[in-house]
């Protein structure tokens, strides 16, 4: 278990719940490492329940340090270069909406870049509203024109042209999988992009490395190199993605396996209108070989 | 010769270390100016590393403890390990400027990343190197030379970590 997931509480009608640290650590009892354990005894508290700003504060840091990583290997570049040629086949305003956002690295780099194009209206979706407020000072600051809106994403209603997610999925059980998929479907979107580690050979000794080496915050390397272990196998996010969206065709971009992989380990599982995928080929050039 | 070229690498050591303590810090998209001042700051932090070494060992041959020769010969050895070290990370980081996202990536999963990990232990390295083979004075020179270049990066991190708690949002 990620640790994240554990020390907050958010419901899907906004409201924020304590948690119990007796709680957090019960839950960590069959964790591989016992270090998960003494992490999570040691977060801020009183009286044995996490302490909220306290708590917002250690994830704060954590997603800061997650920002730096995402600016490290390009994420921005990388999502935009496959977003782009999609959204320009669709005509008229889009909307994307960013799902399980956090600190909306990603929504205000393209607002801030404007590098989707014209016309495209960016939303951050996240059920922390701690995080979300801080994603909305943090766009203030720079003057930025997006928007965040708190929910859950297994609860979504908010409607948008693509759905997108970076590092989320891997937070949801392979049984949970099609449901955040059938959300998105449902609501008529065109399509999503949803990027998350890939679990090849080295991405246990990489995200180890990075998290090391990045990161200063125990719950940002904690979480890090438990992501690694607890990410999706290319077929079971085909398989979810077919379930809970059959209209959608579903698509990889560097599967498992293939030899840039390693380089992109933040891969994408891809859903859209059949009749987009061959002019997103199309669009695409070279980069379609790397479609699967 | 060798003492100044040890002491360019120390500052460019230095001000890769300033941004790293920054990075991480500040969620900003822009943020150009910032991660300059950042790597500034980690030379001013350089500089007075560099200035108390040079109390040390200018004071220590003034003591007789060793010759300059000495030092300079013992720096010879450490600054092999260091160049080794530097001419590794400057192909990762030209590999950063490229393009291509792959080649960026390359350059930063195989070279940067691991690079920051393998830097405490090339320091030490570099410290063992000039004191094999050399007097026990110079080996403990050598030693605490390194150690207050690792706490360069201490410090800086300190120092970001403290600005961060103070002013969250920049
Ligand atoms: C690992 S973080 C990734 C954050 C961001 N996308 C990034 O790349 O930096 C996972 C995020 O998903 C959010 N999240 C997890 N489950 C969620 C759910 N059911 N509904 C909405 N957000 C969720 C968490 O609050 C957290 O901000």
């Amino acid at each position: 278990m990620e640790l994240s997931d554990l020390i907050v509480d958010f419901r899907a009608d906004g409201s924020r719940h304590p948690v119990e640290v007796a709680d957090a650590v019960a839950a960590l009892e069959d964790a591989p490492f016992a270090s998960s354990k003494r992490l999570a005894e040691r977060l801020p508290q009183t009286n044995g329940v996490y302490d909220p700003a306290g708590v917002d504060g250690v994830l704060l840091r954590s997603h800061l340090e997650l920002q730096r990583l995402a600016e490290e290997v390009q994420h921005g570049q990388r999502v935009t270069r496959l977003l782009r040629p999609f959204l320009d086949l669709i005509d008229g305003p889009k909307r994307i909406v960013d799902v399980g956002c956090g600190l909306g690295y990603l929504v205000r780099y393209f607002a801030s870049t404007g590098s989707l194009g014209d016309d495209v209206e960016v939303v951050g979706f996240d059920f922390n509203q701690g995080l979300l407020g801080a994603a909305q000072k943090l766009a203030d600051i720079e003057d930025l024109d997006c928007n965040f809106v708190a929910g859950d994403a297994f609860e979504l209603e908010t409607e948008a042209t693509l759905y997108i997610s970076s590092g989320v999925i891997h937070h949801f059980s392979v049984p949970d999988l099609p449901d955040f998929f059938a959300r998105q479907h449902a609501t008529g979107a065109a399509g999503c992009f949803h990027f998350d580690v890939a679990p090849t050979w080295i991405t246990p000794l990489g995200a180890w490395v990075f998290h090391r080496a990045r990161m200063r915050e125990p719950l940002a390397r904690h979480d890090g190199v438990r992501s690694a272990l607890r990410a999706h196998t290319d077929a079971d996010l085909v398989r979810s993605l077919h379930e809970g969206a059959p209209d959608w065709e579903a698509l990889l971009f560097d599967a498992t396996g293939r030899r840039m992989a390693v380089l992109n380990v933040m891969r994408p599982v891809i859903g859209m209108k059949p009749d987009l995928v061959g002019p997103y080929r199309q669009a695409l050039g070279n980069l379609a070989r790397r479609l699967s | 010769m060798i003492a100044v070229v040890l002491c360019v690498l120390a500052l460019v050591d230095a001000a890769f270390s300033g941004f790293r303590a920054f990075a991480g810090r500040d969620g900003r998209i822009n943020k150009r100016q910032a991660k300059i001042e950042a790597a500034g700051v980690g030379v001013v932090a350089g500089l007075v590393a560099l200035a108390l070494l040079a109390v040390l060992f200018l004071g220590g041959i003034a003591a007789g403890w060793y010759s300059y020769d000495e030092l300079t010969s013992a720096g010879r050895r450490m600054l092999v390990v260091y160049a080794l070290f530097a001419a590794l990370i400057t192909v990762g980081f030209g590999a950063y400027f490229s393009n291509a996202l792959e080649v960026r990536s390359l350059g930063t999963v195989l070279v940067l990343g691991p690079g920051t990990l393998f830097r405490p232990p090339v320091i030490l390295a570099g410290a063992l190197a000039a004191a094999i083979g050399s007097s026990a004075a110079i080996g403990a020179a050598a030693f605490v030379a390194a150690v207050v270049m690792l706490s360069v990066e201490a410090i800086l991190n300190r120092r970001f970590s403290a600005q961060l708690a103070a002013h969250p949002f920049g």
